[in-house]
């Protein structure tokens, strides 16, 4: 380039960079200079859901486990290349060559895997033994079951497991799909949501949702379908049920959608008026109030959740049914990170599709209702919300069983004669599940009822759980991360807790740790029945970790505001946002004792300079602030007759009267979590908030 | 009425923020040392709340925030390289509005933002902190907006550059694109190869002058077709492989004579350049102290050089002089904007600017785990007596005292500490740590007042920034170069008095006034922030010892394997590899 070139260059360069900065309207000047600086600006190809290709390459292994010839024989051995991979599958080194025993594969994600009590106790293990001791011919269970196989996943392994030369095969999956939708949405997918969610607003973002969905489970049923018919064997599959009755949305959960002022302040009144009715045990009432909450906000789970307990406590269990899945199935929103959960399409399109082909189904949630004699399934066939109890593998291991041998040999067993519940867990293996249970629920959002009652099973079954417990409240009361502490090493040295997550199930992500306040009180509580009481050491820990005496305890940080993991995934600043219209913060004191607290908040989008927020200690009303639409920094001390001995809860309601300026519309720039971002506002920021008492 | 100002540098590499309260530099920190993301490059969101927290300030406390470059001016130069320029690069690194978007956003700032200049805010993080009352200043990195290179003149509180060198004419990336030449990662790379030069003859340097050619006054050209960084794959063109006649080393190979004789006539060539380049400078300004900053300022031997055989009589280089220091000198010119006066007149003094943690933090930690570690609360002649016989007794040391430091370097806050007379300790350390290309020797910390009786240096060197002869009665083999030379840091009671008082103790056991000084980090990870990071650190390694505070932890007196296992199982990746100089 002549020096010359490279000048005028450089001035329309500046020129289209002016342009750009200034967000500029003129595209025809913008595309002129473009064309002039040679840029090559064309849309690249927008990569959308490829991977359901019909004509998938097919691989000689089998997930984690690669051939290897011996004598004219092939073992699938596990590939150290992939030990990474190991824990997430059986503990199975090889897999020896066909025997003469009729092979059933059992494929699935960790609810097939016996999540919480394998690898000592799992679903395919009961289903050997069932054969064992009731088929007529003799089977060998593949355990290929794999924790977090997503529906891609599944497609893939589907195809490459029948190199172990099946004769059946049992897959039990479906929790696991909901999430490969989101996670596959292309560029050009998003910004369809984005405008069909301003057109047509929650309705027309779920059914762009489903309709992918849909797909995808129909490619799955194709490929399933395909196996069946080139091999010629029998494929099961288990539709999965959900914990309706005891699994509730957490609070991450219910962060309130951006709605029009007055839909707003329907919902709250209905939501209001319906909890004052259920405290006053007026069902009818509250049945009425949630179906104004639905009707205001179909996309919330609350008001389901609501009516469902009316429902429920009125013996209307299919009435109840129908709520609870549409509470379920709101995770589709994606207001927080959920647990996996299957949809009521899942289960509709196979109990409607998948004779067609060819491919057998076995529906958990018919053969649970059938148990139960038409109640709804609880926490006594689930861990959590969606992995089996001891009793949840029994009756879904024996439904397997019963469907294998009549469509492997022709021959019908009733459930009953199975005995399947002579299969068990040993105590121990028991203990640890509901222990770790207890974790896994409190670190998702539930609340103290079933926390407790998972504890107090786990202390019941066997004293391993008092060590489990004595050290867990150690480490979670402790604010270094619980990987250091001392009593967290000492359970995975003495691998009491395998179980979850290969030993490592209690660690927590950078900056996530919280203080599991629910959840250590409930351990506290369980202990107290077998004679230990920790309540005296575990307050004074928490006073040496976390009390504001003596020093200036940062309340953002995460011990202090969140209860759970499954924290918001949009946008993050570096400030506390609240996108529900209260938030909750803890102060560890000492009684009688003041508190000075530095606060700097703001409250974004706001109307009415009316609107206030008010601001509670323990319950009770305590302040009226300002609505502020910059930041604003206040000095606050809580009276020294307000502080209660351990934990406070200081309660910001951020709007008193529900009078928000228009949320912005898109601009060009979309992302998932612009979306997210779009559909659930904010109503309150704090960038500091600090607390110290002399 | 005191005015609080935030500088910040971000969106490209290594982002930082500084606080500058009164003119006095009270609080910086990279971001990468909280995120524990290597050279993140997001906005500085916890360096930021840490300023605030520092200084007991909140968010309406703080008057201006200062950025470290003109995004719209960054933003022609990038589309006139057109490199990467998709359309959804201009949702995302390209988007001018993003640095704003994100101080809003991300940060919540509400208040005014002031841009620099990227040059203008690398000349102020060096001239304004340097205590001269009037010096040139020198800038050379890869690049900013457009400028690579500016010469320049600060005269009380007025900085003027008069004179830039444009992209994609530039040292910095010269430099880079040899590193990766060298099979080492681009703007991470670039000391290693410094470090290799002494090994090597400078046969290579006939060749590497054709890649540049000097013009008249402080300009210059590359010679592009050596050059690819322009399409954007690699550093270098097939021409170079052709000029060169070796090829390029592959990353983690071999390292072989050749590629030493490359470093070192890359180093040759670097110094030449810039003592031209420096001697011009001198003769336009006419003033005697130089000022420099920038990427290629890091390179601490060529500074040395300058210093040595240019006009100038005296040189101030401010630690963090790549774009994390950025921070502190955008900080420096919005002071400047506002008050009319030049921020501090006193020379930087120490980059102690980060967090530091309370005994009674550390106490606490070290309870809840399984360490049988030894305190020394209210023993500080206990302590150090203890440190420096473990020091002599060939123990490798993690020390993490007081405030950390800002900027690449460990200076005695967040060090490996060993003794620098064993001749086994840079394998030793290598092998434990650093898991790094072996041929390097460490740096010494020395104590001031006995600087002269080791090294051939007559001046204090706090930040470790310069080289000179080693001239030890002692042999010091861990930290001598194979030229004889080491990169020395002078400890002082003033700005470090914990260290320089254990680097007393140890010359009272030894007679050796002097420590081996190494970053706190293990190889991928930046230096460790928290005692947390600390004892991960000492965990994952096999350093002997760790001292957090007055407290000490022995690696004999405790059984770490499961804990090291737990800690890599939760491991993230991290950091950000550079292939490739990403200018844009
Ligand atoms: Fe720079």
């Amino acid at each position: 380039m002549s020096n010359l070139v490279v000048q005028s260059k450089k001035i329309i360069a500046a020129e289209l960079a002016n342009l750009i900065f200034t967000e500029s309207n003129d595209s025809t000047t913008k595309q002129k200079l473009i064309e002039q600086l040679k840029l090559n600006l064309v849309d690249e190809e927008q990569q959308s859901t490829s991977w359901f290709r019909d004509e998938q390459e097919q691989s000689t292994t089998v997930g984690i486990w690669k051939p290897e010839i011996r004598n004219g024989d092939t073992y699938y051995v596990r590939d150290s290349r992939r030990n990474a991979e190991w824990a997430y599958w059986a503990q199975i080194h090889e897999i020896p060559p066909k025997s003469s025993k009729k092979r059933v594969l059992m494929l699935g994600e960790s609810v097939a895997r016996g999540y919480l009590y394998d690898p000592y106790y799992y679903p395919a293990q009961v289903l050997e033994n069932i054969l064992e001791k009731y088929g007529t011919s003799d089977y060998e269970i593949v355990d290929l079951a794999r924790t977090n196989m997503d529906l891609k996943g599944l497609f893939e392994f589907a195809a490459d497991s029948v190199n172990l030369d099946p004769d059946a095969m049992v897959i039990f999956a479906g929790n696991n799909w909901y999430n490969s939708v989101r996670r596959d949405l292309s560029k050009n997918e998003v910004k369809e949501m984005a405008s069909v969610l301003e057109r047509e607003g929650t309705k027309g973002l779920e059914q762009f949702l489903l309709g992918k969905f849909k797909k995808l489970i129909h490619n799955l049923l194709k490929r399933l379908g395909k196996i069946a018919a080139e091999r010629n064997i029998p494929v099961l599959f288990i539709i999965p049920e959900f914990n309706l009755v005891d699994w509730r949305s957490s609070a991450n959960e219910k962060i309130l959608t951006s709605l029009s002022n007055d839909v707003l302040r329907a919902w709250h009144g209905a939501k209001a008026s319906a909890e004052e009715a259920l405290s006053t045990g007026d069902l009818k009432a509250a049945c009425g109030y949630a179906q104004q909450m639905i009707d205001a906000d179909h996309s919330h789970p609350w008001g389901y959740e609501i009516m469902a307990y009316g429902k429920l406590q009125t013996g209307l269990y299919d009435e109840a049914r129908t709520c609870l899945e549409s509470a379920r199935d709101t995770s589709i929103y994606y207001r927080a990170d959920s647990k996996p959960r299957t949809h009521a399409l899942v289960r509709e399109i196979f109990l409607e599709e998948a004779h067609n082909f060819d491919i057998k189904v076995i529906d958990l949630p018919t053969v649970f209702t059938q148990q139960r004699g038409g109640k709804l399934p609880g926490r006594d066939l689930f861990l959590d919300y969606c992995h089996l109890s001891e009793e949840g593998i029994q009756i879904a291991m024996a439904a397997a069983a019963k469907a294998l041998l009549k469509y492997t040999v022709g021959k019908e067993v009733a459930l009953e004669d199975f005995n399947a519940w002579q299969f068990k867990a040993s105590d121990e293996v028991k203990a640890v599940a509901y222990a770790c249970a207890a974790v896994h629920n409190a670190h998702y959002g539930q609340t103290h009822d079933v926390l407790y009652y998972l504890c107090e099973m786990a202390v019941k079954c066997s004293p391993v759980a008092i060590e489990i417990m004595t050290s867990y409240v150690d480490f979670a009361t402790r604010r270094i991360s619980s990987t250091l502490c001392k009593s967290h090493e000492k359970l995975v040295e003495n691998e009491w807790i395998n179980q979850y997550g290969g030993g490592v199930g209690f660690l927590h992500k950078r900056e996530q740790k919280i203080m599991d306040i629910a959840l250590v009180n409930a351990m506290i509580k369980a202990l107290k029945t077998v004679n230990i009481d920790l309540s005296g050491s575990v307050k004074a820990l928490r006073k040496k970790e976390h009390g504001v005496n003596g020093r200036k305890v940062n309340l953002l940080e995460s011990f202090y505001n969140s209860t759970s993991y499954d924290i918001y995934q949009g946008r993050t600043p570096s400030f506390y946002q609240s996108r529900n219209v209260e938030s909750e913060f803890f102060i560890v004191a000492d009684e009688g004792k003041s508190v000075n607290t530095k606060l700097t908040y703001r409250t974004p989008q706001r109307n009415a300079p009316s609107d206030k927020i008010n601001m509670f200690i323990n319950g009770a009303f305590f302040k009226e602030l300002s609505a502020s639409e910059q930041w604003s920094t206040h000095a606050i001390t809580i009276p020294a007759e307000l502080v209660v001995d351990e934990i406070n809860v200081v309660k910001f309601v951020w709007s008193s009267t529900f009078e928000f300026a228009d949320v912005p519309k898109f601009r060009s720039k979309i992302a998932k979590d612009a979306i997210l971002d779009r559909l659930y506002q904010v109503y309150g920021e704090i960038i500091h908030f600090t607390a110290s008492a002399e | 009425m005191s005015l609080n100002i935030i500088g910040i540098s971000a969106l490209y590499h290594d982002s930082a923020c500084a606080l500058l309260q009164d003119g006095m530099l009270t609080a910086a920190a990279q971001e990468e040392r909280f995120t524990r993301i290597k050279h993140d490059p997001a906005v500085p969101a916890k360096a930021f709340l840490y300023c605030l927290e520092q200084a007991g300030l909140t968010i309406t406390d703080i008057d201006c925030l200062a950025y470290y470059e003109r995004p719209e001016k960054k933003l022609a130069r990038q589309l006139w390289s057109g490199y990467g320029c998709g359309p959804e690069e201009f949702d995302g690194r390209l988007d001018p509005k993003r640095p704003e978007q994100q101080i809003r956003e991300v940060l919540g700032f509400e208040g005014p933002i002031k841009f620099f200049d990227h040059h203008q805010s690398h000349a102020a993080s060096t001239y304004y902190y340097s205590g001269f009352e009037s010096a040139a200043v020198l800038t050379v990195d890869g690049v900013g907006e457009w400028a690579t290179t500016t010469y320049g003149k600060g005269v009380g509180a007025k900085l003027d550059l008069f004179e830039e060198v444009h992209f994609p004419h530039s040292i910095g990336l010269l430099y880079s694109t040899i590193t990766n030449y060298l099979g080492f990662e681009v703007n991470e790379g670039e000391y290693k190869v410094m470090g290799l030069a002494p090994y090597g003859k400078p046969v290579f340097s006939t060749k590497l002058r054709k890649l540049i050619r000097m013009e008249h006054d402080g300009q210059f050209q590359l010679e592009l077709k050596y050059f690819d960084f322009l399409q954007g794959d690699k550093m270098y063109s097939q021409a170079l492989v052709d000029l060169m006649g070796v090829p390029a080393r592959v990353a983690e190979s071999k390292m072989e004579q050749v590629h030493a004789d490359m470093a070192r006539s890359l180093q040759e060539v670097l110094q030449e350049i810039l003592l031209e380049k420096a001697r011009y400078l001198h003769d336009v300004t006419g003033m005697d102290n130089l000022c420099m900053a920038g990427g290629v300022a890091l390179n601490c031997v060529a500074n040395g050089n300058i210093l040595k055989y240019g006009p100038f009589k005296k040189l101030f280089v401010q630690p963090a002089s790549s774009d994390s220091g950025c921070a502190l000198g955008a900080a420096a010119l919005a002071h400047v904007d506002i008050t009319g006066r030049r921020p501090q007149n006193e020379p930087m003094q120490h980059v102690y600017l980060g967090p530091s943690f309370t005994q009674s933090e550390i106490t606490t930690m070290l309870e809840a785990t399984s360490f049988n570690a030894h305190h020394f609360a209210g023993d500080t002649e206990g302590l150090l007596t203890e440190v420096a016989t473990l020091l002599s007794k060939g123990k490798v040391i993690g020390w993490f005292q007081g405030r950390m430091e800002f900027g690449p370097r460990s200076l005695g806050t967040r060090s490996i500490l060993a003794d620098p007379r064993d001749a086994d300790m840079r394998d030793r350390i290598n092998a434990m740590v650093k898991k790094r290309e072996g041929f390097r020797p460490f740096a010494p910390a020395v104590l001031a007042e006995r600087v002269r009786d080791h090294f051939d240096l007559d001046h204090p060197s706090p930040f470790m920034l310069e080289t000179c002869q080693v001239k030890s009665a002692l042999d010091l083999p861990a930290i001598t170069h194979v030229d004889g030379s080491a990169r020395v840091q002078t400890v002082s009671q003033e700005t470090n008095e914990r260290f320089a008082k254990l680097l007393q103790y140890f010359n009272a056991i030894t007679g050796c006034p002097i420590l081996l000084n190494t970053s706190f980090n293990v190889r991928g990870e930046p230096i460790v922030c928290t005692p947390e990071d600390a004892l991960r650190c000492f965990v994952t390694t096999d350093i002997d010892c760790l001292v957090l505070g007055d407290s000490i932890v022995n690696r004999s007196e405790n059984s770490l394997e499961l804990m090291a296992w737990m800690i890599n199982f939760q491991q993230k990746s991290s950091g950000i590899v550079h292939d490739v100089y990403t200018f844009i």
